[in-house]
């Protein structure tokens, strides 16, 4: 059973919820980069939360099927197509040998997810499927899907599960402009007191450079203290460091496991999944809240899964 | 260890620890003593994951399992347990073969100008020394090796190389290293290792670990491509 790219989109890879626990040995989580939205995709599906998934990026890819599957579509909204007729996100699509799915871009949100009926085949890397493009790992030759090739699958067993709470939760659709809520930093104290409440009061750009290792922001300055003593430390995905020209930079799943800039704030984890749907031009404010109500927010988010 | 005062515990997220010392601690400036407790805080089994920089530690926990306050907790009751003069006594040496040649090493001949060193000098100087780990991070796998002998000091290259070959040994400032997948690197490479640094068949599929101390062993051509 097989899957072909007749298009490959601006960069479409296999991701699942990534190789936790070698961070120690310098490999960054990877997975998806809004893993919200994958794991609505394989739930929606009825399949495991880590399965793996096709993420899309602002342009997704043109796929004809050589059999019968059933497909979900989660993230971004990219006018996903049957045949040339529209078709709904966050549904189950049914579709029949030599249907073509089509997407285009998107305008709100940075990736979509496509989830299939079928076991997707790739290679395994430390136990997950994730594409890791830095050092062309897992996926299929570590590398985006290219036009022209294949995705083989195999049959597997499908749950059925109600999507109720999850539906409540996703009715807020992503727009351009978005408030993220933040917990203090382990050198947050390096922020010189004038640029302390200007942070969480200005609004930032995410800048074209920008992709699944960080994204860069544009905006005012944040004055650091100088710290000399700064040497290389652990970072973790969400991590937003302050280099010397005041701008920020959010890590994302991709990003190195250890850095040698401030780490001012810290993406709360129950915000961490919508960094990967930040688009560049987006615009971005912070919202700062204690530890432990990100602790309570992260456990609350968590409950929406299991049933 | 003395006193558990001489760390500190903070809070860098929802579930991750860091783990510090008192500026004044004796090991506060020697890597090698937290690279050492890391491995030591990993071989007990309460952690997700326990990462060592150069001058802390980051451990992460099971939130939905344990405590915030819990976690810190048994943290100090582990790195009180630690003994770092033990713990570098039971440190394993890896021997690792490399054939320096200008057919792997791609910057020997540049090196040996600059440094005005025959080759044979370059290849003594790089390894004569018993390299501590100093850091694992950069690339999956990648271990920094130090210190490097001062002769052979030179900054990375100013553009990186976009595809070494597995293996390759490289220099950069006081640090030498292998890259254990190739791919991407800005590393002065001197050669190429036969051995395999990574094998998903092991439980921990990479070669080079926290507690090891590295020596290159200089071999022929002839060793390298009967290596298996």
């Amino acid at each position: 059973m097989g899957i072909e790219i007749i298009s490959s989109g601006l960069q479409t890879t296999i991701q699942d919820l990534g190789r936790a626990g070698w961070r120690h040995m310098g490999v960054p989580e990877s997975g998806g980069a809004d893993k919200f939205s994958l794991k609505l995709a394989n739930f929606i599906l009825g399949k495991p939360f880590n399965s793996p998934v096709l993420e899309c990026t602002l342009t997704g890819p043109t796929l004809k099927f050589s059999s019968s599957y059933s497909v979900t579509i989660t993230g971004a909204d990219m006018n996903p197509k049957i045949n040339n007729k529209e078709v709904e996100m966050n549904q189950v699509i049914e579709v029949e040998p030599n249907n073509i799915l089509s997407m285009d871009n998107c305008s709100k949100g940075c990736r979509s997810y496509i989830a299939f009926s079928e076991d997707i085949l790739s290679e395994d890397f430390l136990g997950s499927a994730s594409t890791y493009l830095p050092a062309k790992l897992g996926g299929i030759e570590g590398l985006p899907l290219k036009e022209g090739s294949a995705i083989n699958t195999k049959p597997c067993k499908l749950e059925t599960n109600s999507l109720t709470e999850v539906g409540f939760k996703l009715g807020k659709p992503f727009e351009n402009e978005w408030n993220i809520r933040v917990i203090k930093g382990p050198e947050n104290n390096l922020i010189k007191e004038t640029s302390r409440e200007i942070i969480f009061s200005s609004i930032f750009t995410v800048s074209n450079d920008s992709n699944r290792m960080g994204n860069r922001l544009i905006g005012v300055k944040v004055d650091i203290s100088d710290n000399n003593e700064m040497v290389s430390c652990p970072m973790a995905p969400g991590t937003i460091q302050c280099p010397e020209n005041g701008l920020p930079i959010i890590l994302g799943c991709d990003s190195q496991t250890l850095g040698g800039y401030p780490r001012i704030l810290q993406i709360a984890a129950t915000d961490l999944h919508l960094i990967g749907q930040l688009r560049p031009n987006d615009s971005i404010s912070f919202e700062k809240i204690s530890v432990d109500q990100a602790r309570k927010e992260l456990m609350k988010q968590n409950s929406l899964f299991s049933s | 260890m003395n006193s558990v005062d001489r760390f500190y515990i903070s809070e860098f997220s929802e579930d991750i620890l860091l783990v510090e010392l008192d500026q004044a601690f004796e090991h506060q400036n020697n890597s090698s003593f937290f690279l050492s407790l890391s491995a030591f805080l990993r071989k007990k089994t309460d952690w997700v994951e326990v990462v060592a920089a150069e001058k802390s530690i980051a451990v992460k926990y099971d939130y939905l399992k344990i405590t915030d306050s819990k976690a810190k907790e048994l943290i100090l009751n582990q790195v009180h347990g630690f003994d770092f003069k033990v713990e570098s006594k039971t440190k394993t040496l890896l021997r690792v073969p490399v054939y320096y040649s200008d057919e792997f090493g791609l910057d020997i001949e540049q090196i040996t100008k600059t440094k005005s060193l025959t080759s044979e000098e370059l290849i003594n100087l790089h390894s004569n020394i018993e390299y501590e780990v100093k850091m694992i991070g950069f690339n999956p796998g990648f271990a920094y090796l130090g210190d490097l002998d001062k002769k052979l000091r030179i900054p990375r290259l100013s553009k990186p190389r976009i595809n070494l070959l597995p293996g390759s040994v490289g220099i950069a400032e006081n640090r030498t290293g292998i890259y254990p997948f190739g791919g991407p690197g800005g590393w002065n490479i001197l050669g190429r290792t036969p051995l395999k640094l990574f094998d998903d068949n092991k439980e921990n599929p990479f070669l080079i670990k926290q507690d090891m101390r590295v020596k290159f062993d200089p071999i022929t051509k002839k060793e390298f491509e009967s290596f298996n």
